[in-house]
């Protein structure tokens, strides 16, 4: 018999029904970000209330919502969830609430940037960023955007930037380890919830250092290392001090060594997918018109498109003014389409995933970063030449990815590659065929157990077809 | 500032920042000497072309 898991009991953090405290908002005493019937907010506590109106006033919000860099918001006129409370501001809303595991290196590189920029621009207003955690950092319109608006404090004269260790461990090691040793490490970040480890990321450069990680990784992790024990000194933090100047050139310094950070041209298996898969032009197009039409008629607000490559059929929803977020194993295929989001500011987000094994929850009580289930429910999702992988690569049943889909959306949009698809004959060619199951007639039975069928055609020109669920109601 | 910045961290970034500034006015003293150098060569250059008059 299986023993009953104790889970956290988040009953215990609400305020009243309608009041929801975010849960990872609780190392920060500045303030808390909450819900309340469904729209999030932002309490201003009384010890940072003198910075946020130094924040306002001095212009420095105004030069970085101007450029974009940092998330717009109204002071509203609701009352906080503490009695700490002074004053609540309502955030502009992001659309999807993404993780820096889950990012490829050029969306990591650009918040890198942003954060060094948005510190660099505090300083000549007599301000610094306070932390520098990728978590501050999320996307919108395919360009990275600060979410944190109490990030900021007050620049003193000869202070060193406090948050500089937590840059290093939540970008420049990433950033590094992808483009020095593998660009899967990324991975590490889920790991490590306050990024990694500075001795562990020197262990796995080895001798790929180059002056910059030389500074900033090795010597900074011997030197955490050699001074651990140094909080029984008397002396204390208080007593380092870095002129103006002098922090300046570090900041740009930095700046000009993540500019610089680059991949290797990599390679992977999905690279040059829409190069070379078995698509005639006519089956190409047939596909195109029919997944329109199925979402002219859906008219979803959001949508998920699940093993999307390089976002190719992600946009056709973008026609329907949905946001998009776009998901594949294959780093490649998302840096492809996030240079397109990106340089086109489209209502979308590339983002890297194994749908065989997705983002964990992780965090206090695994509940600080959650799985992509829990941050959204899509109105749609579409899982195109996406089916035959998860079935015949990764010997999932079809009744079991019925039942995941299922959970996850009203809408699907999925397309069937039987066997006899030439594909699928490259996956069979180096193994024993034990999927007698993967039919099309197991296909429809184990998803008509689920969802409604609400149209299905051949592709022209393949022999796949292309189905429209909706799932039934309960 | 809730942040522990580290005391390792802090040490490290005054000898980087240092490198990092003395690196900065490595290049703009550079930078400023080349533009010496190549104004010196642009004043020669205009002496050899009044030159010719002079043998006329």
């Amino acid at each position: 018999m299986r023993a009953k898991s104790k889970t956290f009991n988040m009953n215990q953090i609400k305020k009243t029904e309608t009041y929801c405290t975010e849960f990872s908002s609780f190392r920060d005493p500045s303030g808390t970000v909450f819900e309340k019937d469904g729209i999030i907010y932002r309490q201003i506590n009384h010890c940072y209330i003198k910075q946020y109106h130094y924040l306002m006033q001095s212009g420095l919000y105004d030069t970085l919502k101007r450029t974009g860099a940092l998330v717009s918001h109204e002071e509203v006129n609701i009352s906080g969830i503490t009695k700490d409370c002074v004053l609540v501001i309502r955030p502009e809303k992001i659309p999807f609430i993404s993780y820096p595991y889950e990012w490829i290196f050029g969306q990591l590189r650009d918040t890198a940037l942003l954060t060094l920029s948005i510190h660099r621009k505090a300083l000549e207003q007599g301000m610094i960023l306070k932390d520098a955690s990728a978590y501050n950092i999320q996307f919108k319109n395919g360009n990275p955007v600060m979410i944190d608006t109490l990030s900021f404090d007050f620049y003193q004269e000869g202070m060193p930037w406090v948050a500089y260790g937590q840059f290093c461990r939540h970008f420049l090691a990433p950033l590094l380890l992808m483009c020095r040793v593998d660009v899967r490490l990324n991975r590490l970040l889920s790991l490590y919830i306050d990024g990694i480890p500075l001795d562990l990321a020197s262990s796995l450069l080895k001798r790929k250092l180059g002056f910059f990680a030389r500074q900033h990784i090795h010597w900074h992790a011997k030197s955490i290392a050699k001074h651990a024990q140094d909080g029984k000194i008397s002396r204390g933090i208080k007593a380092i001090k870095i002129s103006k100047s002098n922090h300046i050139a570090l900041i740009e310094s930095l700046i000009r060594g993540v500019e610089k950070l680059s991949l290797k041209n990599v390679q992977t298996e999905w690279g040059d997918y829409y190069a070379h898969t078995n698509y005639s032009d006519t089956a190409a197009d047939h596909k195109k018109k029919l997944v329109s039409a199925f979402l002219k008629e859906i008219q979803p607000a959001t949508v998920w498109d699940l093993g999307a490559n390089d976002g190719t059929y992600s946009r056709l929803a973008l026609e329907q003014n949905a946001h998009v977020v776009s998901f594949d194993i294959d780093p490649v295929a998302v840096e492809r389409n996030y240079s397109f989001v990106k340089r086109e500011k489209l209502h979308m987000l590339p983002l890297v995933l194994d749908l065989t094994n997705p983002s964990p929850d992780i965090g206090f009580a695994n509940h600080e970063r959650v799985t992509i289930d829990k941050r959204q429910n899509p109105d749609c999702v579409m899982a195109l030449a996406l089916i035959h992988h998860l079935a015949i690569s990764n010997n999932l049943p079809l009744n079991k990815l019925a039942a995941w889909l299922a959970g996850l959306c009203d809408h699907l949009i999925i397309e069937f590659v039987p066997k006899e698809d030439s594909q699928v004959q490259i996956l069979l060619a180096t193994r024993v065929d034990i999927f007698s199951d993967y039919t099309r007639e197991t296909f429809e039975a184990a998803f008509n157990l689920h969802f409604i069928l609400r149209h299905s055609e051949n592709i022209e020109g393949s022999c796949r077809t292309l189905y429209w669920y909706e799932r039934k109601k309960p | 500032m809730y942040l522990d910045p580290g005391f390792g961290s802090m040490v490290i970034q005054v000898i980087v920042a240092a490198i990092a500034a003395g690196g900065a006015l490595y290049f703009a003293m550079k930078t400023k000497i080349k533009g010496l150098f190549s104004k010196k060569n642009e004043g020669k250059e205009q002496d050899v072309q009044h030159e010719p008059d002079k043998e006329n």
